[in-house]
């Protein structure tokens, strides 16, 4: 695939998904009075956000608020691009395609505290703090997890370990890997049971200051950010592009919004875990966890 | 020009996003404007449009209500609701009616706004530095000695003593009286270390009137149905509930808990039964609630309520009225004594008031001078329990992660209509 042709297709995914995404979270909430409203919901709620100006506070740290909803989005992006839709080649095609992705994911750290820090206001601050004690409690686990899906197929390249699942898809091989993945990505794109940024103790935390195109933006990077995550978890543990009778990338888009489904589902009807009980979650259960999931998976793999 | 037309028109159709300042006697009207269609109550001044002054405040909310209101990106407008004229912020309009009127009033003040029929409100206060800048360079850094030193940008964050061997800077925040997730007109002044509370102080200014007083305090002096007084105790618990999980994130199942407190009728015990079984599967207690905000063993728990209940004492005002006992009454307790426990206890006094009021028949309350309020015991002379809670904050929060503060000050259901008057305001 060229360049272009990549720069295309992750654009158009993690566009479509985002828009998906969010309207998939605004029937699961029970607000509206029918799957048309929540169709039209994010226009609307675009309009708004672009008619709104972008407010400021006092001695903000204007560059950081301005890179960092570009900056999550970007990693949404890097995230996405060694996914392949459906052909081994079909996406970025890099041989090390999953360490990259492990890497922005890990990244979206830097975004997300600089965007609680920019602002110079303590709510948001706050938000930054959580999320950095956050990530530190489930980098591991959830680069551990990713990383076994390697081990059989005995390749780091995307396309490569959904050939491998052409007898069984790694959500079975791997028992414990789509449980532990799906948990610690809500938390790295900062959802659901783990909204603790932005939870509604800290009234919007590290978004609390932001409004109209600003926060646009940043809505839509997370959005897209859930949607790189659902993406490489059907990929890695569903078997991506493969399945009977439809064409593949079609059993890309089904996986990947049954992901995000389960995800935006388990945002709205889970209560948002403490930070002390989800830093003591992360190290005391999700880190054994993963590491019997890697010894598993290299026992079976030998 | 033109796109901005287009937006507008979009945008106009879509929800409000509005921000509430709540005075006395609209915290529950204002939890049920939440069911309204295309409301939506924000929980930052900055997604808001509307500005809602809901009921009355003090002349000391002046200050703090313009500020919520020039945080506001605008195009913004302020909507009163039953707020007594004069007003005090300058109002768009003042709504005199109930939930289906204010919601038509917010939704074409926001069309206005946005079409540009109305202009946008400019800022109440100058745009001022709180504290005069002194720093040299753009983050004070300039000057000379210690961080920029002399002259200084800002006072230097305070040096908190080491904890876990760290010396750590304290924050000095202050926090409310329109924060979402305390009670309305609860301002606290915080010191912050990381997340961590390091001290803490009630602000006793008022910034909410007294309340009118609802059926519970009419019980105080005539004899009231029963009936009337547990449907009031059910709704109000409710309501308490939508509260609680909003802020602990499970938005779904509040506009459950908001939608029965307002279709609620006596005896229909199953329904809030299922909305408990939603809650517990929403892992509610281990995720956020279970041993926070467990108070110190040698606090007076007397007359506090479902609070005190929560904790194991059996006491309640209900017990010594003839009327409760034919229906026989026991109280309900629990023993964690957490927030959880307080929870779990309100859910089942829910359920309780509802079967007691499906039963109750024409069977009246007496009151003698002591009523069981949802928030307590209520007497015709004395203090109210929102008094005592509030004098307890600063005991029971310090050391608490922001998170579990908030969830604690929520668990006690503060009523600041209720408080008394401080002692510094004349």
């Amino acid at each position: 695939m060229t360049a272009l042709g990549i720069l295309v297709q992750v654009m158009a995914l993690l566009v479509v998904g985002a828009y998906i995404f969010v309207v998939a979270d605004r029937l699961m909430v029970g607000t509206e009075t029918g799957v048309r409203a929540a169709l039209v919901y994010p226009v609307r709620r675009l309009s708004f956000l672009l008619l709104q100006p972008v407010t400021t506070t006092e001695r903000p740290d204007f560059e950081a608020w301005i890179l960092a909803p570009s900056l999550l989005f970007g990693l949404a992006a890097v995230g996405a691009v060694p996914i392949p839709l459906d052909a081994p080649s079909a996406g970025g095609d890099i041989p090390a395609g999953l360490v990259l992705f492990g890497a922005a994911m890990l990244i979206v750290l830097v975004a997300v505290y600089i965007f609680g820090w920019a602002p110079n206001s303590a709510l948001p601050m706050i938000g930054g703090y959580r999320f950095a004690a956050m990530v530190l409690s489930v980098g591991i686990p959830f680069s551990l997890v990713v990383l076994t899906t390697a081990i059989p197929a005995e390749s780091l390249s995307v396309g490569m370990i959904v050939e491998a699942q052409s007898n069984l898809w790694f959500v079975i091989e791997q028992p414990l890997g789509l449980p532990i993945y799906l948990v610690t990505a809500a938390a790295i794109a900062f959802w659901g049971p783990f909204d603790l940024p932005e939870g509604s103790d800290l009234a919007g935390g590290i978004a609390a200051e932001a409004s109209g195109p600003r926060l646009a933006t940043w809505r839509f990077a997370r959005a897209a950010l859930m949607v790189t995550l659902a993406l490489m978890g059907q990929a890695v543990f569903l078997g991506g592009y493969l399945g009977p009778v439809l064409p593949g990338w079609l059993w890309t888009v089904i996986k990947t919004l049954i992901l995000l489904v389960i995800l935006a589902s388990a945002g709205r009807t889970l209560a948002r875990m403490r930070v002390q009980r989800f830093v003591w979650f992360g190290w005391v259960i999700l880190l054994p966890l993963a590491l019997v999931d890697v010894f598993l998976s290299g026992w079976i793999a030998l | 020009m033109e796109l901005k037309e287009r937006l507008a028109h979009l945008a106009k159709t879509g929800d409000v996003p509005v921000f509430a300042v709540v005075g006395s006697g609209h915290r529950s009207p204002v939890r049920r404007l939440r069911l309204s269609d295309g409301i939506n109550l924000v929980a930052s001044p900055r997604h808001a449009a509307v500005l809602l002054v809901a009921g009355t405040l003090t002349e000391a909310a002046t200050e703090t209500v313009s500020r919520v209101h020039d945080q506001m990106a605008g195009p913004r407008v302020t909507v009163g609701w039953n707020h007594p004229e004069p007003s005090i912020v300058p109002l768009a309009e003042n709504v005199v009616g109930g939930v289906p009127d204010v919601t038509a009033a917010i939704r074409q003040q926001f069309a206005n706004v946005l079409t540009g029929t109305i202009p946008g409100e400019p800022p109440l206060l100058p745009n001022v530095d709180p504290v005069e800048w002194r720093g040299v360079g753009p983050y004070g850094h300039g000057g000379a000695g210690m961080t920029g030193g002399n002259p200084y940008g800002r006072p230097l964050p305070l040096r908190a003593p080491a904890r876990d061997t760290l010396e750590l800077d304290q924050l000095p925040i202050t926090i409310g009286p329109w924060f979402a997730g305390f009670p309305p007109g609860l301002a606290l002044r915080v010191l912050l270390q990381g997340d961590v509370v390091q001290g803490l102080e009630v602000d006793s200014t008022r910034f909410v009137s007294d309340g009118p007083g609802g059926v519970f305090e009419r019980a105080l002096r005539e004899p009231t149905l029963i009936r009337d007084l547990e449907m009031d105790r059910a709704r109000h618990h409710l309501e308490w509930m939508a509260d609680a999980l909003l802020i602990c994130g499970v938005d779904r199942l509040a506009l459950r808990a908001d939608r029965l407190a307002s279709t609620i009728e006596a005896g229909d015990v199953q329904r809030v039964d299922r909305l408990i079984a939603s809650v517990r599967r929403s892992l509610l207690r281990p995720m956020t609630m279970r041993g926070v905000g467990v108070l110190p063993p040698d606090v007076d728990l007397t007359g506090l309520g479902p609070v005190a209940r929560a904790a194991g004492v059996a006491e309640d005002a209900r017990a010594a009225e003839d009327g409760y006992d034919d229906l026989g009454f026991t109280p309900v307790t629990h023993t964690a004594g957490d927030a959880w426990a307080r929870f779990s206890q309100r859910a089942q006094e829910t359920t309780q008031a509802i079967d007691l009021a499906g039963r109750a028949g024409n069977r009246l309350a007496f009151g003698s001078g002591a009523v069981e309020a949802p928030d307590g015991l209520h007497r015709a002379e004395g203090s109210r329990p929102a008094d005592r809670f509030v004098a307890m904050l600063e005991v029971v929060l310090n050391g608490e992660e922001w998170g579990d503060l908030v969830t604690t000050i929520q668990s006690f259901d503060i009523d600041m209509e209720s408080v008394s008057a401080p002692k510094d305001v004349p």
